[in-house]
């Protein structure tokens, strides 16, 4: 599934990042890293934007990114 | 032992690194808690042990493979700059991703030291790390700091020290990657022995073009194109830079298993503050509730001291005037010096100082805090639909302190289009050169209306209004410009939310003060003078009865007119093109310059001089709109030219905003006229 289809609080283990390039690497540098673990903390306005919890640390994905990123469920 | 040594300040973005900088330097440099405060090197020395260092502290950045121009600065600082040692800054609280970037340096330089900031905070929250254990996995000095507490800083010292005079024994234990040593070979046999071997082979694995167009000057032609001919034997890069990062991800998993201990949810604190602050429902209300908060003290606390202020520069001018007639001073001269450029000086500081002084450190309060990027993270789905970068929000913000820095700020937005889109609305941020005018006007015709909490509760909910139609002009340009200028989708971005912390008062006060008040009252004071003296010159220069100044102000006039203001008023706006900070003096100023008598020595002298000169409750408003939207000052106009090295879009950054007030100020004049 996308990562943007985790429900609060659900943890997904990364599978598949579809971004190219040095896009991909800002992700890869902040842990976005197949097989680890990202937890979705909470949505924003419309659900257009989440926060998720990676590696210890917050960070906020807009709805058309987190699309690019394949997850499966523990 | 050398003269002196380079050391290289690196670290992922909210670590720390440029309180270690000023710990070490004694250099006062502004830090924030988010992405994006440091976006260029900042150079200091420090001397310890009878040997010389300089210090450059370069960018945040979570890899030397970044896309925006911050990361690419700190990237050629680390490739090029040969640093003798760099000193990589980490959070204790997220280690693991920290020490990618550690491994990152590493393939670069032999000698860095880890330095684990913030360690205060991570005893706090019951986080234990294993110094020796990480010096030995690691096999580099490692040292636990704090910059808050000074802990650690001699023995950071210490250990520069002790790199530089080859006392401390590396044994860096090199990722391993199998395919390397084959290639590395194959490098060998067609190269020869060429300069940084392991970083080729590496990077002829994992690089795009832009790197190897990077490294072209540093090496020979022939070496490039034997090296453009290997890497042409070598395929799927992109593939290869995530098996190599997810290896660095594993081997910093596992040190980090070692050697460090976290309890159970340590971000429990902050994603229960998140639950209110960034609430979908609450977020955006709490926002305008903090701003009015700010902006409530602002201007319950400024009145006092302004009018305490307005009544001394009145006594020293009096001085004044008593020791010219004593020195029997040229009556010109004298005018020319205490009534143009002296009077002018003490408005600027007498109307400027208090607000400022008080409002600063209170949104320094907020930015220490980490309250700017859950503002951005509120406000995200308005820069979305306007087409802009989710960053922007956080340039938008460092534009209520100064355009100028915002658009030197705006870096963080890798994407050419969307940072433009930045830069052209930043200036609808109004920045504190504006705010005391705004606080000010709307203290001088709102108080009116009621005393004691109220007071100061309209002109607050005014000033709240303002902030909320500059956001919303943002919004409005940037979705116009989005879909005819500067057509496009928004990019990838990643918005770090970094822990709250509880910011540190004197840290606040002195950045606050020193840096941010000072320095903006010091650039108005240089302005002011000469623009003082100007306007007194013009006053006093007449063509057919008529001062120049009166000309100028009739010839704006009808404009003015148009827009809801008038002649003098424009003419302020133009001359403090230099610095926005002088509007309110230089229109003060302009209508007072033919009569000496008339002082100013409280808020409600202030309101005065401005009724008598057919102010209403429009021309307030037509003022803090034009004031809120008009073009950006000089410097920022520069600083715009420095950045975007284009003459069109620095024309277009001056020329957007413009019309934009205009329509905005044509709108308001009209609807009132309509109105009433």
């Amino acid at each position: 599934m996308k990562l943007g289809q985790l429900q609060v609080d659900e943890i997904g283990v990364i599978k598949k990042i579809s971004i190219k390039g040095r896009q991909k690497e800002r992700l890869l540098s902040l842990g976005f890293i197949k097989n680890s673990p990202i937890k979705m903390i909470k949505h924003g306005l419309r659900n257009k934007i989440s926060m998720y919890e990676v590696y210890n640390t917050l960070i906020a994905l807009r709805r058309e990114d987190a699309e690019l990123i394949e997850v499966e469920i523990l | 032992m050398r003269s002196h040594y380079n050391i290289c300040l690196a670290g992922n973005p909210n670590t720390g690194k440029s309180s270690i900088f000023n710990k070490l330097t004694k250099l006062k440099q502004h830090t924030g808690n988010w992405h994006g405060k440091t976006v260029e090197v900042t150079r200091g020395c420090f001397r310890h042990k009878g040997i010389q260092f300089l210090l450059d502290d370069v960018p945040g950045a979570y890899s030397l493979f970044g896309l925006s121009e911050d990361e690419i600065i700190a990237r050629n600082h680390v490739f090029f700059e040969n640093s003798d040692i760099v000193i990589v800054v980490c959070d204790p609280a997220s280690l693991t991703k920290n020490l990618n970037l550690l491994f990152q340096v590493m393939e670069y330089n032999n000698k860095v030291i880890l330095v684990v900031n913030l360690i205060d905070e991570a005893i706090k929250n019951d986080i234990i790390l294993n110094r020796p254990g990480l010096m030995k996995d690691l096999g580099i000095p490692v040292v636990f700091t704090s910059a808050k507490t000074n802990q650690g800083i001699e023995q950071l010292k210490n250990a520069v020290c002790d790199v530089v005079a080859d006392k401390f024994k590396y044994n860096i234990k090199h990722i391993y990657y199998p395919i390397i040593s084959e290639l590395k070979k194959e490098i060998e046999k067609e190269l020869g022995e060429i300069n940084q071997k392991e970083i080729i082979a590496m990077r002829i694995l994992d690089a795009d073009d832009e790197f190897f167009n990077m490294i072209e000057k540093h090496y020979s032609r022939q070496d490039m194109e034997n090296i453009n001919k290997i890497r042409s034997r070598y395929q799927g890069q992109d593939e290869n830079r995530e098996t190599i990062l997810a290896f660095n991800f594993k081997v910093a998993t596992d040190i980090v298993a070692r050697n460090v201990f976290y309890p159970d949810n340590i971000l429990k604190k902050t994603k229960q503050i998140d639950k209110i602050l960034t609430s979908k429902i609450w977020g955006i209300p709490i926002m305008c509730l903090l701003l009015f908060v700010i902006f409530f003290i602002t201007i319950k606390l400024a009145n006092f001291p302004s009018t305490v202020l307005m009544k001394l520069f009145t006594w020293i001018e009096n001085k004044m005037l008593d020791f010219a007639i004593m020195v029997n001073l040229n009556s010109s001269l004298k005018e020319f010096l205490v009534f143009g450029i002296y009077r002018t000086l003490a408005q600027v500081v007498a109307v400027m100082l208090p607000p400022m002084a008080i409002f600063f450190p209170l949104f320094t309060f907020l930015e220490d805090l980490g309250y700017l990027p859950r503002i951005a993270f509120n406000l995200d789905r308005f820069f979305q639909k306007s087409g802009c970068h989710g960053k922007q929000c956080l340039t938008m913000c460092m534009g209520f302190g100064c355009n100028a820095a915002a658009i030197l700020g705006s870096r963080i937005i890798d994407s050419p289009r969307e940072r433009l889109l930045a830069i052209i609305t930043n200036t609808f941020a109004p920045c504190n050169g504006r705010f005391p005018l705004i606080f000010t006007l709307a203290a001088c015709f709102l108080s009116g209306f009621s005393s004691g909490f109220v007071n100061a509760a309209f002109p607050a909910l005014l000033a709240v209004i303002i902030i909320i139609i500059g956001i919303l002009t943002t919004f409005l340009v940037a979705k116009i410009l989005s879909k005819t200028l500067l057509k496009g989708v928004p990019s990838t971005f990643t918005l770090e939310l970094p822990p709250y912390r509880k910011p540190n008062i004197i840290h606040i006060i002195y950045t606050s003060l020193i840096n941010r008040t000072l320095f903006v009252l010091g650039r108005a004071i240089i302005v002011a003078a000469p623009v003082g003296g100007i306007i007194w010159i013009l006053s006093n220069t007449y063509i057919e009865s008529h001062s120049l100044l009166t000309w100028a102000g009739d010839i704006l006039n009808p404009l003015g007119r148009i827009l809801g203001m008038d002649g003098i008023i424009l003419l302020a706006f133009i001359l403090a093109l230099p610095a926005n900070e002088i509007v309110l003096p230089l229109i003060i100023m302009g209508y007072t310059a033919g009569n000496y008598l008339q002082a100013t020595e409280s808020i409600a002298d202030i309101t005065n001089i401005l009724n008598t000169n057919g102010w209403t409750i429009l021309t307030v408003g037509a003022v803090l709109l034009f004031s809120l939207l008009h073009f950006p000052c000089s410097t920022t106009l520069l600083t715009i030219y420095k950045e975007t090295r284009s003459k069109k879009w620095t024309f277009l950054s001056f020329l957007i905003p413009t019309v934009v007030a205009i329509i905005a100020c044509l709108i308001l004049n009209l609807s009132f006229k309509i109105l009433i």
